[in-house]
């Protein structure tokens, strides 16, 4: 019955949602939280914490719900994530539009920051004014359009940190 | 209806082929006739060209990626600078704009109508500059809000509903766009109003030569002020809360003027003068002056001399009943009956209708 089911289920293109990545200077603190004990000041005065922005849609809920559930979750992009310089023909289709440039982008990841407080029901307050990011980083994740996910704006994140 | 200063052409020389072309004072584009450059003026007159070959570029509004005519190189435009000025399409030509102002003053039943319709002797096409500022909003309201909730208490005999107020947080995230618009003249100079303008409409960007055969308002004030005055209210918050503490920032932000067409129509008979302007994007009428109907202005001055029976009548009432008060009762009668009269047939009686459309401001 299961093999039935699965079997007719469409089967949905991979599709690549373009995603700023920046780097919080100052760790979860930035974004409100207190910081995790495994967190610690990397090289460049990095914590390895990171703001995701997305780039693919200015819809409210999009950026909100997808940017929150990243930087709440912070992934560890493996290969799959990074965009590859090389493609095969006709494989541009998959890959989404990237409609923030990087400027736009630092100034939504406050919007991103506070978006996580309000959800985790911190003081907005907390959050600090233009928190301290870094250099801005375009990656690509892997996803499935998949209207039961409607959390993630009905796209289906293949990465590990998602799988329920 | 004032005078409206001639449109200013200028006498330029391409930079590309070097021939004479005029520049009007409404537009920062201009296509030479000679060899179809398009010409942008920013600080020095500069030809838009493909940077591989230096032909031409077929500049369209709005759009950033090119196609060299010539070598058929794709060109990226920088996103600063560029068109700012576009107009809304004219959807109203002249015979449209008399009829549209007929009808119009046909269904008033307070305007005078001649016998043989309204004939519009003057009609000009005037263009009226608007400042537009739009701006990519994001950010976080908060705040409270006071609702009144209702309870039921007491037992079933004696039950009775309280109603206490519950003061609720609020959180609203914002990404939006946000426009703010302001007149750049005087719409009041051709008798309109300003036209109600959505955001919505279908723009096209002014090259020199479009609004030649029209009179184009003058603006007023400058971009750098409209800028500022549009940041302050874009970033107001909008979610009408107690004690609003926002977070709102500055995505992007653009400031264009805006051309917008109106078709001013002047006549006049015995009855007097008319005086219509009509929207030439949305054909409806925005502004009228027409003179008011010989019924109406009778109904008018009744209404208005009116008030002044009941003294009358009072003092005739004394005059008759007391004795002694009746020569002074009879003097201040005669002197209300004259200025009922005065204000029956002159003063303070409208002789024009005069309307502007609700929706403008």
């Amino acid at each position: 019955m299961a093999a039935t089911t699965t079997g007719s289920v469409p089967v949905e293109p991979v599709r690549y949602l373009a995603v700023w990545r920046l780097p919080l200077g100052q760790g979860m603190e930035a974004v409100g939280r207190p910081r995790a004990p495994s967190q610690g000041i990397g090289h460049g005065g990095h914590s390895g914490a990171y703001v995701y922005v997305p780039a693919f849609s200015l819809a409210r809920m999009v950026v909100e719900n997808v940017g929150v559930r990243l930087t709440q979750r912070q992934p560890v992009l493996g290969a799959a994530a990074v965009p590859w310089s090389g493609g095969r023909p006709g494989s541009a289709r998959l890959f989404s539009p990237v409609l923030l440039g990087r400027r736009e982008a630092r100034l939504l990841g406050e919007f991103v920051c506070l978006g996580l407080a309000v959800r985790e029901g911190r003081d907005e307050n907390a959050v600090a004014r233009a928190p301290d990011m870094g250099p801005e980083e375009l990656v690509y994740i892997p996803a499935v359009s998949d209207r039961r996910c409607v959390h993630d704006a009905d796209w289906r994140l293949l990465l590990r940190e998602f799988d329920v | 209806m004032a005078q409206l200063p001639a449109t200013s052409t200028d006498q330029r020389i391409c930079p590309q082929c070097a021939a004479s072309l005029a520049w009007p004072d409404y537009t920062n584009l201009v296509v030479c006739p000679s060899c179809t450059s398009t010409l942008a003026a920013d600080a020095a007159l500069r030809a838009v060209q493909c940077p591989q070959c230096a032909g031409p570029l077929a500049a369209v509004g709005g759009l950033r990626l090119l196609a060299c005519c010539h070598c058929g190189v794709h060109v990226l435009v920088a996103p600063q600078g560029g068109n700012d000025r576009w107009r809304l399409p004219l959807r109203v030509d002249r015979p449209a704009a008399e009829r549209v102002a007929r009808e119009w003053l046909q269904s008033r039943p307070d305007v005078h109508q001649p016998s043989d319709g309204v004939s519009f002797e003057h009609a000009e096409l005037v263009y009226l500059p608007i400042w537009e500022y739009g701006a990519l909003v994001a950010g976080w309201e908060f705040g409270y809000h006071t609702r009144m909730q209702g309870e039921f208490i007491g037992d079933e005999q004696n039950e009775r509903m309280e109603l206490s107020a519950v003061r609720e947080e609020v959180q609203e995230g914002r990404l939006q766009e946000r426009r703010f618009y302001l007149a750049a003249a005087d719409p009041a100079a051709v008798g309109a109003g300003r036209p109600r303008i959505t955001g919505r409409e279908p723009l096209i960007p002014v090259l020199g030569g479009d609004l030649d055969e029209a009179r184009v308002l003058p603006e007023q004030g400058t971009a750098a002020h409209m800028v500022e005055q549009g940041r302050r209210r874009v970033l107001e918050p909008t979610s009408r809360v107690e004690n609003p503490d926002s977070r709102l920032l500055l995505v992007r932000e653009s400031a264009c003027l805006l051309f917008y067409p109106l078709w001013v129509l002047a006549g006049s008979d015995t009855g007097g003068r008319y005086s219509v302007v009509v929207n030439g994007f949305e054909g409806t009428v925005n502004a009228a002056v027409a003179p008011l109907r010989a019924t109406a202005r009778l109904r008018e001055r009744g209404a208005k001399a009116a008030p002044l029976g009941v003294p009358v009548l009072l003092l005739l009432g004394l005059a008759l009943l007391s004795a002694s008060a009746r020569l002074p009762a009879a003097i201040l009668l005669v002197m209300a009956l004259v200025v009922a009269a005065a204000v029956f047939w002159q003063a303070c009686i409208p002789s024009e209708v005069e309307y502007h459309d609700p929706y403008s401001s």
